[in-house]
This record gives structure tokens, C-alpha cells and sequence, in this order.
């Protein structure tokens, strides 16, 4: 009994550490960047969350805007959330061997990918039929024909901002980011931590499927962490009048 | 024309890629080209010239392509410039009807539009329940049109022009792309079309452009000068 309140209390302190991220401190010499990006609505935002039947993930909600009412809406939950800190040269370190792509009857696996140049790109297709799927960045591309039940691989070597589509299938749709800087992170909508950053200027570049890019310019100091909040809603846009 | 000049843009400084205007700091090594940096400054002005009163010409040609083309639609369009080659008035021109898009069923409908500046849109909450829906515009507009319920619309006047891809925030997959051109000297290919003519161009300098719904080739730059009654005959090449 006493084993299992102690297996039970451990497995809780697991989850506890799994859903609130901790961070190495910073070192004397090298700072960090922790950008936290945030779907829920702003200060200021007000009245009552509403889903409809099509509401996947929205709240909407009221807020006062020059001494109007003005609706404003913040996503739930984003994912394929892409934060690039550019200014950082690349280096061998942190190179990921290979990132993947799924295609599914549900469609690409990810809207978002981000890679170093000479990155192997796999792409794997779960469909029934043949797929040719293609990447431009507006000066180079690739062309992947992969069978069905099969993967095909290639390595694209040159920096640049890749929309990905497929001749097969024109709804499907992604972005691939491959970025000469050596800190970027492609996970998820649960923020970006990078450490060991030489102290100085930096610029982080936040890119979310489906809204504006953000762009944040900070001061990196030694044995200091800079921490950047994103917020991933449209409600910066200009508004239209009426 | 420097929106539009995008892609174009994007070739000429790949090799030299901090001159992208999103980002300007120094850099140390090699660096990414950020995602599509729209440019949201630049203004398309009418000016006084009416395309009515003037002298026209026609421009038509054939669309070559180096390599499989997807079945998608394609825009070959003028842009009016100056003597010297920079982008001037675009004139004043009769402008379509506006373009009325449904939301039924948390779709937009058309979902592709090319739509020419000046020109109004108007989107429809028509949906049967009491579903609500926001507009907002990414790309070359960017604009949030705000959110209205069952019954209600918004519409918006486009004064500029370029590629913008229309959302709705509170609808993951609520998605549509418009091309707005600068004038009415537009040809819209189908996704196998490939000869265009465009008539009734007032005589003077342009730049003949191409933008393509699902980007796969280099966008064309070339200069095109209309002169009274004579049809211009060009050849684009798209090349990878």
C-alpha cells in the first residue's frame, strides 16, 4: 500500500515535471533566449468564451477599443509554430539528421518545418496512390515522387522559405524554413529555449501557420536569461473601420 | 512595384540575403531568407489618366514552361511605369462588380478570386445557423475585417494590389487566396492554359508580370511597351 502511494506520488511529480518545462540556469558568459508563446486572449480582452460547430480551437471575446466594441480572436492552441533567432551563424552543433513529412488521407503531417541547409527531408506517403510532392523557395526546389505505402528522401542544401505542395492533391499545402542560423525550433506551440548564446543583439522571428509573422529584436547579457512573449492572435492586424 | 516584385526581389538578393527589409542588422555567416516578407507599404495611386480617353494597344503571347506545371491558375499582368522603368499611376479605369463571397458551411466560396484594384468584396455570413465568422487578410494586405454573426457581412475596397490569402480566425481550415492586379490588364490562364491576349492597353512603358497561384516557377519580369493600335506579340519563359 505504502509502495503504491509512493509509486503514485512519483508518477505525479512526473507529470508535474513534464508539463511545466525547466530550464538549465544560464552560464557566466552566454545567455539564453526562452520565447513563450501565448494563444490565450490578452489583458484587456473581455466577455465570454463561445465555440460553434465548426469551432475547433477559437474563443472569441470582446474588447474595448477606442471607446467601441470591437471582437477580437485568439486561438486555443497552434501548432507548427517555427522561432528562428537568425543572427546566429551555423555551426555543426545542432543539426537535425533528418526531418519527416507524412502524408496521410487527413493530409500533410505538418503545415510547418524548419531544417539546416543539407538536411535530409523524408517525405512518407500513407496513401493508396502515388505522390509527387514539391518544394520552391522562389530560386531553388526539389521533387520527390514517393509510392504509395513508400518514403522518398533528398537533401536540400540551399537556405530559403519553401512552400510545399503535391501534384496529386492541390488542398495540400506547407512551409518549409531552412535557415542558416543555428538556433531555430520547429516543435510546437509550447515556446522555444535557446542556450549558450554569445552576448549580444539578436532578433527573434516567430512564424505560426495562418497569422502574421512577429519579429522581436532583444539584448542578449552573460549569465542572463531574456524571456519573450509571443502572442499567437491576430488582434495586432489593422482593423478595418465600420 | 516593389510588392510585387517579390519573388524577383527574393532571387536577385538570395545570394546576398540581408537585404530582405523585415530584417535589417548586421549578420555574422551565412543566413535563412525569412517566410514570405510581404511588403505593405507601397500604394497603388490612379492618377489622372483615364483608360478611356486614351490611344490602345494589346499585348499577347504564349507562356512556356521548363518543367511540369500543376493544374493551378496563373495571372500574366501589366503594371504601368514611368520612362526611367519605376512603377507610376495606374490610371483610372471602370472597375468589375464586387465580388460577393459565401461562408456557407465555414467555406469560402469562391475561394480563388482575381479581382482588380479598386474593386469591393463583400463577405456573407450566410451561413443557416448561428455560426460566426472573421475575415482577416495575410500577404500583401494584411487587415482584420473583424467578426460578424449569422446574417451579417463585411466588405472592404481594395486600393492596393498583389496576393492576399483570406482566413477566418475562428475557423481552422477557412481559407481563400485573391489576386488583386494593379489594373484591368490582366489574363487569368487556367491550369492548362497557356496563350494569353490582353486588349485595349493605353498606349505607354510596362512591366509585364506573372504571378502564379501555386508558386513552382520563377515569376517574370519584362519590360512591354504598348504602342496605338498594334498588338505586341511576347514569349514568357517560366524556368525553375
Amino acid at each position: 500500500m505504502r509502495w503504491a502511494l509512493t509509486t503514485l506520488l512519483f508518477m505525479a511529480a512526473l507529470a508535474g515535471c513534464a508539463s511545466a518545462p525547466s530550464y538549465p540556469d544560464p552560464q557566466p558568459g552566454s545567455g539564453q533566449i526562452l520565447v513563450t508563446l501565448n494563444g490565450q486572449a490578452r489583458e484587456g480582452v473581455k466577455g465570454p468564451a463561445r465555440e460553434d460547430e465548426h469551432g475547433e480551437y477559437s474563443i472569441t471575446r470582446t474588447s474595448v477599443e477606442k471607446g467601441r466594441d470591437f471582437e477580437r480572436v485568439n486561438y486555443k492552441a497552434i501548432s507548427d509554430v517555427v522561432v528562428i533567432v537568425p543572427e546566429a551563424a551555423m555551426t555543426t552543433r545542432g543539426l537535425a539528421s533528418s526531418v519527416e513529412l507524412v502524408v496521410d488521407e487527413a493530409g500533410f503531417s505538418r503545415s510547418q518545418l524548419v531544417m539546416s541547409p543539407g538536411t535530409e527531408l523524408t517525405v512518407r506517403n500513407r496513401r493508396d496512390t502515388a505522390l509527387t510532392v514539391l518544394g520552391f523557395s522562389g530560386a531553388d526546389f526539389f521533387e520527390l515522387t514517393v509510392k504509395p505505402g513508400a518514403s522518398a528522401s533528398t537533401r536540400v542544401a540551399a537556405a530559403g522559405t519553401y512552400e510545399i505542395a503535391c501534384d496529386e492533391d492541390e488542398s495540400l499545402a506547407g512551409t518549409l524554413f531552412v535557415t542558416g542560423s543555428m538556433y531555430w525550433s520547429g516543435t510546437s506551440d509550447e515556446g522555444a529555449f535557446f542556450d549558450a548564446l554569445p552576448p549580444g543583439e539578436y532578433t527573434v522571428e516567430v512564424y505560426a501557420p495562418r497569422l502574421p509573422s512577429s519579429t522581436r529584436r532583444l539584448t542578449v547579457s552573460g549569465g542572463k536569461r531574456q524571456t519573450v512573449a509571443v502572442d499567437l492572435t491576430v488582434n495586432d492586424l489593422p482593423k478595418a473601420r465600420r | 512595384m516593389f510588392r510585387m516584385s517579390r519573388w524577383i526581389t527574393l532571387f536577385a538578393s538570395l545570394t546576398a540575403v540581408a537585404a530582405l527589409p523585415l530584417l535589417l542588422v548586421s549578420v555574422r555567416g551565412e543566413r535563412h531568407i525569412p517566410a514570405p516578407t510581404w511588403v505593405k507599404s507601397a500604394k497603388a495611386q490612379s492618377g489622372d489618366w483615364k483608360w478611356s480617353s486614351a490611344s490602345t494597344g494589346a499585348v499577347k503571347g504564349k507562356v512556356n514552361f521548363s518543367a511540369k506545371r500543376p493544374n493551378q491558375p496563373m495571372v500574366v499582368y501589366l503594371v504601368k511605369v514611368d520612362d526611367a522603368g519605376k512603377v507610376t499611376t495606374q490610371g483610372q479605369h471602370a472597375v468589375p462588380a464586387e465580388l460577393k463571397v459565401s461562408q456557407k458551411g465555414a467555406k469560402f466560396d469562391p475561394g480563388f478570386a482575381v479581382l482588380t484594384r479598386g474593386q469591393d468584396v463583400t463577405f456573407e455570413n450566410d451561413e443557416e445557423k448561428a455560426i460566426s465568422h472573421n475575415v482577416y487578410f495575410l500577404g500583401d494586405i494584411e487587415l482584420d475585417l473583424g467578426i460578424f454573426e449569422q446574417g451579417a457581412a463585411a466588405s472592404h475596397t481594395f486600393e492596393d494590389y498583389g496576393e492576399i490569402s483570406v482566413h477566418c480566425s475562428i475557423h481552422k481550415r477557412m481559407d481563400a487566396k485573391f489576386f488583386v492586379a494593379p489594373n484591368p490588364a490582366y489574363a487569368l490562364l487556367d491550369g492548362d492554359g497557356e496563350t494569353f491576349e490582353i486588349k485595349g492597353v493605353p498606349v505607354g512603358k510596362y512591366k509585364l508580370l506573372t504571378w502564379q497561384k501555386q508558386k513552382r516557377f520563377k515569376d517574370v519580369d519584362m519590360a512591354v511597351e504598348i504602342k496605338d493600335g498594334a498588338t505586341v506579340d511576347v514569349i514568357v519563359e517560366m524556368t525553375r
